[in-house]
């Protein structure tokens, strides 16, 4: 609209000219002076324009006409684009004030692994130093093989437990990383020495409690079986006190037998982790044992693959035969356990199931935990240590198999070894 | 002065990346060889020979990393030509190559005298010693990879400077063993298990103090390799 406003006055201007030269006798050189005032007002518009963009800090300069409009639309959007940029700005400090006063280590990488922000709490974590730091490789300064295998691998489905190198004492960081943007990571960064100094603690005290308490024990059934040996120099009302004596201190015994075992599992201590296990004969050995020490329960082997399992034969023997057994203890006396191994989509599969009395669901989350009971009273009936599953699921884990119960109440249950690859 | 952002000066853009590369395969083989000596400490401290023989298993992949970067740095020069700070970087990385990858050998040796203190038993000095100059080195290595990061001339300096405090407690450490050589004669072949391991340590000491000189020479184009801490302050004012 103003250009046209601007086109009818110059039009009228050049109308006007035009007609003063006539009267004159000099049309032409009358309208060309004008036009020529006209560009020469222009360019002078124009140039302080441009001398007012160039630093739009300064005052807007005084225009006229279809150049005062100009110029005022392009203050509107100016000020409009500073402000949008301000809220912006804003808005950024706001989040990294708020990532900078966390207790845990974040650092900002880019796709390129160039550290873009990180806050303070990462620079003890991580030995850095801001803000020198931003712009350097985050691989440069964080050497840890570990650590720079993890992040370069891009796979952060599980988060990395790592022990930094150098320093005077063991110190564990946990990192989690999450993709976001395009290619940019962020990471978290949390010291876990303590937790994993406790859980070390925690699992050496199991294992020397047990170890000291065993040396004791040994004393005591020894003497037992030497004073049960002899039990006819001994009045009737002893005999009982001391046949039960003799129950319990091989309960013991058998209890402290699976804490250590467990505890070795756990520390990966155990012997051959590498062994190539043919789990078809792992179960006929199994089922040899067991028909000695189970006479009248069943135990049907469904043996459709034939693939082995690498790992520990130790291991796995005591995992298989812990599940065997329960399912015998838990299946009434003359019932059949069948324990089936094969494959499904790809995965081996070992099956021990039994038509037993059957696991109420709510008891499924917490069975694997030591000492988890479904029932008190029938702890003594069956003699278990209360360990048992709690090996299963460490055995479980060491040889990268998942283990699913499956129960219903009053019709049995099914526990499943499920191997990711076979071998 | 060098700088960090010099690297990125270069108008082929690929001689930037291989540069870069070059420096990054450096320091994560620092990675590497930072891991194997902490855990062959802990290895001797703790006795244990399982993993005093995956760290013996390990040098050859340490070996490995030598030759691909001394492989990278032959083909830098013979099809760029480097001049001036490109060349010197990738001077210093050969250098530093060579130091890293011989500290992993030390490494290794450090594990092998810890297999064989399992066997012929242990020392009675309880490795303090082990584990002060352990610490000592340690951290010397960590910050001359760090300074080498970050092109910091004055953590250099200050590396260099540990490395005499590693020379004193390695002389009191040496003789502190002598006593207990003299002590007990049928000791003496457990001590010198000990006495290797330290001078393992000692010499882990002058290579990274090798590579915090190579840095100086990269950053100022000064070689302060014989010129003692005098020659270094020369270069690298104040620290």
């Amino acid at each position: 609209m103003s250009g046209l406003k601007a086109g009818l006055k110059i039009a009228l201007l050049v109308l006007g000219a035009a007609m003063l030269g006539w009267i004159y006798g000099y049309t032409a050189t009358a309208v060309m002076i004008t036009l020529s005032a006209v560009i020469c007002f222009w360019l002078y518009e124009i140039d302080k324009v441009q001398r007012w963009l160039s630093d739009p800090e300064q005052d807007v300069p005084d225009t006229s006409g279809i150049w005062s409009d100009l110029l005022a639309l392009i203050y509107f959007h100016q000020r409009k684009s500073d402000q949008v940029q301000a809220q912006l700005q804003s808005t950024i400090e706001y989040m990294q004030s708020s990532l900078a006063v966390i207790r845990d280590g974040v650092v900002m990488v880019g796709e390129d692994g160039i550290i873009a922000w990180f806050n303070r709490s990462a620079e003890p974590l991580l030995g850095l130093r801001y803000p020198e730091d931003t712009g350097q490789r985050l691989t440069n300064l964080v050497r840890d093989p570990e650590f720079a295998d993890y992040f370069l691998a891009q796979d952060y489905s599980e988060p990395l437990q790592f022990e930094v190198t150098g320093g005077s004492e063991k110190v564990f960081l946990r990192v989690e990383i999450t993709h976001f943007g395009e290619g940019d990571r962020v990471l978290f960064i949390r010291d876990v020495s303590d937790s994993v100094r406790m859980e070390k603690m925690r699992s050496d005290f199991v294992a020397n409690v047990s170890h000291e308490l065993r040396t004791p024990l040994t004393v005591i059934t020894g003497y037992l079986g030497t004073i049960e040996a002899n039990v006819e120099d001994l009045p009737q009302r002893y005999r009982r006190p001391l046949e039960q004596m003799g129950q319990q201190a091989h309960r013991m015994e058998s209890v402290l037998h699976d804490l250590l075992w467990l505890s070795k599992i756990e520390s990966g201590q155990s012997a051959r982790t590498d062994e190539t296990v043919d789990i078809g004969g792992l179960l006929q050995e199994l089922r040899d044992e067991l028909g000695d020490a189970y006479p009248k329960a069943t135990l049907l082997l469904e043996l459709s693959s034939k693939r082995s399992v690498i790992g520990s034969y130790q291991q796995l023997y005591s995992a298989v035969s812990n599940l065997v057994i329960n399912a015998i203890k838990y299946s009434g006396e003359n019932s059949a356990v069948t324990v089936s191994w094969f494959e499904e989509h790809g995965k081996s599969k070992l099956n021990v199931s039994d038509a037993g009395i059957g696991i109420d669901a709510v008891h499924l989350p917490r069975l694997t935990e030591r000492f988890y009971r479904v029932d008190d009273s029938r702890n003594s009936a069956t003699g278990g240590t209360g360990l048992g599953l709690a090996i299963v699921k460490h055995v479980a884990a060491a040889h990268g198999a998942r283990l699913l119960i499956e129960s219903q109440i009053g019709e049995g249950s099914t526990f499943s070894l499920i191997f990711s690859s076979g071998g | 002065m060098l700088k960090k952002e010099d690297y990125q000066h270069h108008i082929s853009a690929t001689f930037n990346t291989e540069l870069e590369s070059l420096r990054n395969q450096m320091l994560s083989m620092g990675g590497a060889v930072e891991q194997q000596l902490t855990s062959a400490i802990s290895a001797l401290l703790q006795m244990d020979t399982g993993e005093a023989q995956a760290i013996i298993d390990r040098d050859a992949e340490i070996n490995q990393m030598e030759m691909s970067i001394d492989d990278a740095c032959a083909t830098i020069i013979a099809r760029r030509q480097p001049t001036a700070s490109d060349l010197r970087l990738v001077i210093a990385i050969i250098k530093v190559n060579t130091d890293l990858e011989r500290i992993g050998d030390e490494a290794a040796k450090i594990a092998q005298q810890t297999i064989r203190m399992s066997d012929d038993g242990i020392s009675p000095s309880n490795f303090a010693e082990v584990r002060q100059i352990g610490e000592l080195v340690g951290s010397m290595l960590h910050r001359a990879l760090d300074a080498f990061a970050r092109l910091e001339v004055e953590q250099a300096v200050e590396v260099v400077r540990g490395d005499e405090e590693v020379d004193r407690q390695y002389g009191s450490a040496m003789r502190s063993l002598a006593t207990f050589m003299l002590e007990d004669s049928r000791k003496i072949g457990v001590i010198l298990n000990e006495m290797w391991a330290l001078r393992s340590l000692e010499r882990i000491g002058d290579h990274a103090t090798n590579i915090a000189e190579h840095l100086v020479y990269l950053v100022k184009g000064a070689d302060v390799r014989h010129g003692g801490l005098e020659g270094l302050h020369e270069h690298a004012p104040k620290g």
